[in-house]
């Protein structure tokens, strides 16, 4: 059934735990091309999973939103031999999964298949042809425009939609992180097949990948099959013509009200926080933890679903990206307490600021952290998610070994000066969309 | 587009997910693999336990299933069942207030709940050198619970707001709402889950305690536990937290069996600014319906798969690429229900193109499928990726317990589960034109079409 797809960063994927590396052996290999591979062995399910991460996420989209998206959603759509059809055909035989995922920054090409021979066999060939071989047909290029352009309306009825949407072009202005992966209509519709080849060309390509496996297969047998990905990818070392602006940090306070129609008002608040590596990154992620970053327990779902029944959910995140992300408290409530709830959070906020967490709220955030390792890397398809983002990122060789004792050695104040550093409560973005009785009076 | 499911069935980010839709996502991931280590056994007060080994993280996941469901409430009454699992997380004598979720939240667990209209399930996942604490604690509350009217009072306020949120906001969720209220005159499916806001008026804190005491006990649960354990420790540890509860009176569930409809039910409904959209639901035996033999749900199945999974399947074949009338298009059908339910097929509509325009390529499809047989090839390909899905499901341990779970409550029997794909894979060409034509029919159809 079709669901809208909001844009929630997945908190999860922030940190690596140390559990990988005390339980699981790490391959840690670079092809003759040059390209970084991780490979963890996991031998009880006869699966292997492959994912190639590329830098080339919808930041790179240049003046053509959505450009990023469309080229990697076109992959599998027609090669010199094949059709679209015959493709889904060798996948869908074979019970292999074939997928592209595009965010912000990075985007990604993944394979699942079963490991017996008469299954992965066609399935890598085809995966490796996809690589190499995709000709982005015109016939399909439009058909997938036009799937586009109405998924975009779907978002315009769509309250949560609308709201992130808005929110995001608010507080990035002409950065690309203000804009949605998915495009806009007219950007859709100006896309042309040799835009979409010329993306492919300069953003997909060996230069820009790093490739992450788990799978019961051998050293050997893995080893084998990253040599082959790394041939099928293009050549071109010539960097992206797209290059995107640092943020300057000068955030803006802004306080907007969007009508629309809907029950419920949905609230945004936040700023910039940090890039990916900086030093305040674990405190701020601690911080935001206890702050609204840890589900049921957080302090803004205590005060607003569980004291006072105003929401069914409220959380914040504070995510770092290769370019400065964000910092973000998201909230829904009936329209005639939305101001009264925006009040709340700003006093909240302010108040954290200032004070911090209590000893006792440290302590709890530390031992959750720490605890619950085991529990994110648990499944093939979490430590894959980690494999990519050690190789996205460039992770010191020690990130793993040291994470345990970083979480544990944050202090209060570390805390305190990494919400000062980094977020400028003084220069927030408001953003309340809903019924007319949301407005402020 | 793609990626649809995954996308839906990890979005619970909060408690007391309402499952309805999610029911449909199971069909095509249900089977695991059953020759793992497992273990079933019953205490003497009838609480069922299934234990399955999965040792390679160390972790664990530990679900209670309650047989207790939107199915089992009456008129005046929706959205008991949903409103009590909230409650649940409101604290006992013994663990009061949110202390429950602290402990596990400090454990390092994770839990969460889900009501559907066949049961209520809660859960917690985390390092299983503390599953002992998770059973303590669950135990507590299958007996002890404190309904007290300031909690009540606030907690159906974040009921009515998740119901603004995820119904009355969302019109893909109105036209599946309305779906159900009209195609069943007497079914207890026709009510939603979460329950009608008119309903969450009026609900009190003793409707919730009635509730509670009448179906929370030891022999209307199912304790699953999946992940990096010891049988004979866990059981131990089963029977110390729950070896002591007292059976509840078994409460006898009236049979609202539906009646014949007389022709088929077209609905159009507006809802502001969203595209066209289009929901059928068709009338379809459950495994549990003793008139109908099992290989006709197995066939239904196979149907969906054909109608919908993968980039090869049917409606994305045909409505999406070659008429280019839809966006998107789905289909889904879960025989494990404990009901019959419906089959639903739903598309959005490609902008610029008309909801009759989907009406008649999808008659076609509906008229192809059954007078014309499928190619091998065409079955091949739905039964291949019922295999595939069959490996990959080891990889969740939440997964496992959750089929486990779900197929005790409403079918009783687990065997079902390991005897699913060598079912699925017996589908005959002829049988999957059988149930098309049987089923597919006006006087088992109910249509919603959205902004005509």
């Amino acid at each position: 059934m079709k669901k809208i797809i909001k844009f929630i960063f997945l908190l999860i994927i922030m940190f690596i735990p140390n559990f990988i590396k005390a339980s699981q052996e790490i391959l840690n290999y670079r092809t003759n091309n040059g390209i970084k591979v991780l490979y963890v062995k996991s031998e009880n399910i006869p699966m292997i999973d492959i994912k190639i991460t590329f830098d080339a996420g919808s930041n790179k989209d240049g003046k053509l939103k959505g450009l990023s998206m469309l080229a990697h959603n076109l992959l599998d759509e027609g090669t010199k031999e094949m059709n679209a059809e015959e493709i889904a055909s060798v996948f869908e035989s074979t019970g292999a999964v074939f997928h592209t995922s595009v965010s912000k920054d990075k985007s990604s090409i993944s394979l699942r298949s079963l490991t017996q021979k008469n299954y992965l066999g066609p399935s890598i060939e085809m995966f490796l042809k996809l690589l190499s071989e995709s000709l982005f047909p015109n016939k399909e290029l439009s058909l997938h425009k036009e799937t586009v352009i109405s998924s975009i309306l779907e978002d315009e009825a769509d309250p949560g939609a609308i709201s992130s949407n808005l929110f995001f072009k608010e507080l990035y202005e002409n950065h690309p992180y203000a804009f949605s992966a998915q495009g806009n209509i007219d950007s859709i519709k100006k896309i042309k097949r040799e835009d979409v080849i010329n993306f492919y060309k300069f953003n997909i390509n060996a230069s820009n990948a790093s490739i992450a496996i788990v799978s019961s297969l051998s050293n050997e047998e893995v080893i084998d099959l990253a040599e082959k990905i790394s041939k099928s990818l293009n050549k071109v070392v010539k960097k992206s013509e797209y290059f995107e602006k640092d943020v300057i940090k000068n955030a803006k306070l802004k306080n907007l009200y969007q009508k629309i129609n809907s029950q419920q008002s949905h609230i945004y608040i936040g700023g910039l926080s940090v890039k990916y590596g900086s030093k305040n990154q674990f405190p701020l992620y601690v911080g935001n933890y206890i702050f609204g970053g840890s589900g049921f327990n957080s302090k803004l779902m205590q005060e607003l679903r569980v004291k006072r029944g105003f929401t069914y959910g409220v959380y914040s995140y504070a995510y770092p990206m290769k370019d400065i992300g964000p910092f973000v408290i998201n909230m829904e409530t009936k329209s005639e307490q939305a101001q009264e709830s925006v009040s709340l959070i700003h006093e909240m906020l302010n108040k954290f600021y200032l004070e911090g967490p209590t000893d006792k709220e440290l302590e709890h955030a530390k031992k959750a952290i720490i605890n619950g390792f085991p529990l994110k890397v648990k499944s093939n398809s979490d430590i894959l998610n980690y494999l990519s983002l050690i190789n996205y990122y460039n992770l010191p060789e020690d990130y793993l070994d040291t994470f345990t004792s970083k979480i544990f050695k944050i202090t209060k104040e570390d805390i305190l000066r990494s919400f000062k550093e980094e977020i400028d409560v003084d220069k927030l973005v408001t953003l309340v969309v809903g019924n007319e009785k949301a407005k402020k009076k | 587009m793609k990626k649809l499911k995954i996308e839906l069935f990890y979005s619970n980010k909060f408690f007391s997910y309402s499952f309805a839709k999610i029911f449909i996502i199971l069909i095509f991931f249900t089977p695991i693999n059953v020759s793992a280590q497992i273990m079933e056994k019953m205490l003497d007060n009838g609480l069922q336990i299934i234990l399955k080994k999965d040792s390679r993280a160390p972790v664990v996941t530990s679900h209670i299933w309650y047989k207790i469901g939107s199915a089992d409430e009456i008129s005046g009454k929706t959205g008991l069942s949903h409103a009590l699992e909230h409650m649940m997380f409101k604290g006992t004598k013994k663990n009061p207030g949110g202390l429950f979720s602290e402990i596990i939240s400090k454990l390092g667990g994770t839990e969460n709940a889900f009501t559907s209209k066949d049961y209520t399930a809660y859960y917690q996942t985390l390092p299983s050198e503390f599953l002992e604490d998770a059973i303590k604690l669950e135990s507590d509350r299958m007996s002890n619970l404190l309904v007290r009217q300031e909690d009540f009072q606030k907690e159906i306020e974040v009921i009515k707001e998740e119901r603004r949120l995820r119904t009355d906001d969302q019109p893909e969720d109105i036209a599946y709402e309305q779906l159900y209220a009209s195609a069943y005159n007497n079914s207890p499916y026709r009510d939603p889950i979460i329950g009608w806001m008119e309903d969450l008026n009026i609900m009190t804190k003793d409707d919730i305690s009635n509730w509670y005491k009448k179906w929370y006990g030891p022999n209307n649960a199912t304790l699953v536990i999946v992940g990096n354990i010891d049988f004979d420790k866990t059981f131990a540890l089963i029977e110390k937290y729950y070896g002591q509860k007292k059976k509840i009176q078994t409460q006898e569930r009236i049979d609202r069996n539906e009646p014949p409809q007389f022709g088929e039910k077209n609905i159009s409904i507006n809802i502001k600014e969203k595209p066209s959209y289009l929901i059928y639901g068709y009338k379809v035996p459950s495994i549990n319906n003793r008139n109908v033999e099992s290989w006709e749900c197995y066939a239904l199945s196979v149907l969906s798969g054909i109608l919908s999974s993968g980039q090869n399947s049917i409606l994305r074949k045909i409505l999406i690429r070659e008429k280019k009338v839809a966006s998107s298009a789905d289909s889904g059908y879960s025989m494990f229900s404990r009901y019959d339910p419906l089959f639903l097929i739903d598309v959005n509509v490609m902008a610029g193109k008309k909801n009759n325009d989907v009406r008649l390529e999808l008659q076609k499809i509906i008229d192809d499928l059954q007078n014309k047989l499928l190619s091998k090839k065409e079955l091949d390909r739905v039964k291949a990726q019922v295999l595939a899905s069959e490996v990959y499901q080891q990889d969740s341990i939440d997964y496992q317990a959750r089929i486990l779970g779900m197929v005790k409550t409403s079918i009783g029997d687990t065997k079902i589960i390991e005897e699913y794909t060598s079912n699925i894979s017996a589908v005959t060409a002829e049988q999957v034109k059988f149930v098309a034509k049987k089923y597919l029919v006006p006087y088992r159809k109910t249509l919603i079409s959205v902004n005509d």
